[in-house]
């Protein structure tokens, strides 16, 4: 289903994003690249690579975990806002105590509200608030990160 | 973003409350004390106990990884056990499963008003020179219950059957449960005490008296007077790298030594006399040595005082630690 949905999207899609987004609840970033078919509504790709950094573990920089999300948005508030949903694969990018890099686990993202700015060419995107869920690992003990990001980005349309 | 992460590292070291548990803004002391002590005391006769070991790997990994912080070795999955079971239980007190980073369970844990005889401290009513006593007894009656309950376990299938879920703190996963081998559990649980008597209070040149019991409950308070409540805690003292602090923790060391045997010799036995021996040999008050006599000019004292723990915002108060207070105090308010 993701690969059908992003063979989809990169043959025709209709706006591009990137955008950085930072989780203080457990100290990480996110870089993702977004794109959506669609005007008002439609489905939209995103990748992201996603470090983890911690002040109370034994190593303060982690690569973290390497997300693909497909799913659904739709535009309101004379489209200077959008809701999203998505979800896909989580690969863990790195050896835990107790787990292996490359393990793939699952990545659920929900975000309600994405301000969007027109700029001169493209669009300001603004996350005040998101919710995601980065699970790279669902066997044996399993690592779940919760992350309520803040974000900034860029957006293009053709 | 490594030179932030320096920066946000050298403003919020770890909590000082006692020898402090490893991370990565803190020394392992507790965990290598533990460590010279288990070589010295523990390790030749681990073989000889058939021992019950966790089901899956993640027993070995996370031992595996406890270890490697420390440079512990071991031979086999019986030492591995055993080792990790004193590391979980060593840093238990000061962590209960919590990062060393969530300085609102922190402070709940460190400022309880009860709890305290766990890092050998006085309580908030243990006043005056009496109050010296109070918090050595509390603190010698607890690591005699942690003996008698790590005996009874032990003794209940020759220490091969005991196993036990415990929560354990581990970096990105949270608080996950970890089976441990009771006995060696407990006896760090103990270890964690004597070893914190240490830092946490004033003592003969030697190490082997106590002058002085730490508060650091009313240490934080505005209202704290040394003569009614006793030192402040130090910061200093907690600093078991430090050169100057090196005597007090070698001191920490023989001690752990002594009732890691003593223990073992209980659990092998049933005579508790030797543990004994080992909470009164290291942990007597000396009562002619208090507020009132200048601590007999102790060396600790001395250096005890020149960073103590103080109020946050207080003019006596290191940036460090008011910075990291007040963080605390924003922390549990905003869970209100």
């Amino acid at each position: 289903m993701n690969c059908l949905l992003f063979a989809l999207l990169l043959a025709a899609p209709t706006e591009a994003e990137l955008s950085v987004a930072v989780s203080a609840s457990n100290l990480s970033i996110a870089s993702t690249a977004k794109i959506r078919r669609g005007i008002n509504s439609g489905f939209e790709a995103k990748l992201e690579w996603n470090p983890w950094i911690s002040v109370a573990g034994f190593d303060a920089f982690q690569p973290g975990a390497l997300n693909l999300g497909a799913g659904w948005y739709r535009r309101y508030f004379m489209n200077r806002a959008r809701f999203a949903v998505s979800a896909g694969p989580s690969m863990l990018l790195f050896d835990t105590p107790i787990d292996s890099k490359g393990t793939v686990g699952a990545f659920l993202s929900f975000e309600p509200v994405l301000l969007s700015w027109p700029l001169r060419r493209g669009t300001l995107t603004v996350d005040p608030g998101s919710i995601h869920l980065v699970m790279p690992v669902l066997s044996g003990i399993p690592l779940i990160h919760r992350q309520y990001r803040h974000g900034i980005g860029y957006a293009y349309s053709w | 973003m490594v030179k932030w992460l320096l920066v946000i590292a050298l403003l919020l070291p770890a909590p000082a409350f006692g020898f402090s548990i490893g991370s990565a803004i803190s020394d392992f002391c507790h965990e290598r004390i533990t460590l010279q002590a288990y070589q010295n005391a523990l390790l030749s006769d681990l073989e000889r106990i058939d021992f019950e070991l966790p089901d899956g790997k993640a027993f070995t990994k996370i031992a595996d990884y406890l270890s490697e912080q420390v440079n512990a070795t071991y031979t086999n999955d019986a030492q591995r056990l055993v080792l990790m079971s004193l590391f979980v239980g060593v840093r238990y007190p000061d962590q209960e499963g919590f990062a060393v980073s969530d300085l609102t369970a922190l402070r709940a844990l460190h400022m309880s008003e009860i709890g305290q005889e766990d890092h050998c401290l006085r309580g908030v009513d243990m006043d005056g020179a009496e109050g010296n006593q109070a918090a050595l007894t509390a603190a010698q009656d607890l690591i005699l219950e942690l003996a008698d309950e790590s005996r009874a376990v032990f003794s209940a299938s020759s220490g091969r059957q005991r196993l036990t879920k415990v929560p354990f703190w581990l970096e990105h996963y949270g608080t996950i449960q970890v089976e441990v081998w009771e006995p060696a559990f407990l006896m760090g649980r103990a270890l964690h005490t004597i070893q914190d008597s240490f830092p946490h209070t004033y003592r003969s040149d030697d190490g082997a008296r106590v002058f002085a019991v730490a508060n650091f409950v009313d240490g934080l308070s505005a209202d704290h007077e040394a003569h009614r409540d006793g030192p402040r805690h130090s910061d200093v003292l907690d600093q078991c790298n430090d050169l100057r602090v090196t005597p007090l923790a070698d001191a920490a060391q023989a001690a752990s030594v002594e009732l890691m045997t003593a223990l073992k010799s209980y659990w092998a036995r049933g005579d508790r006399g030797e543990v004994e021996a080992v909470v009164e040999r290291w942990m007597s008050l000396e009562p002619d040595c208090g507020f009132d006599n200048g601590y007999c000019d102790s060396q600790w004292a001395t250096l005890g005082a020149t960073q103590q723990t103080t109020p946050p915002l207080s003019c006596g108060a290191t940036p460090q630690s008011s910075l990291l207070w007040l963080l605390a105090l924003i922390g549990s308010r905003r869970r209100r």
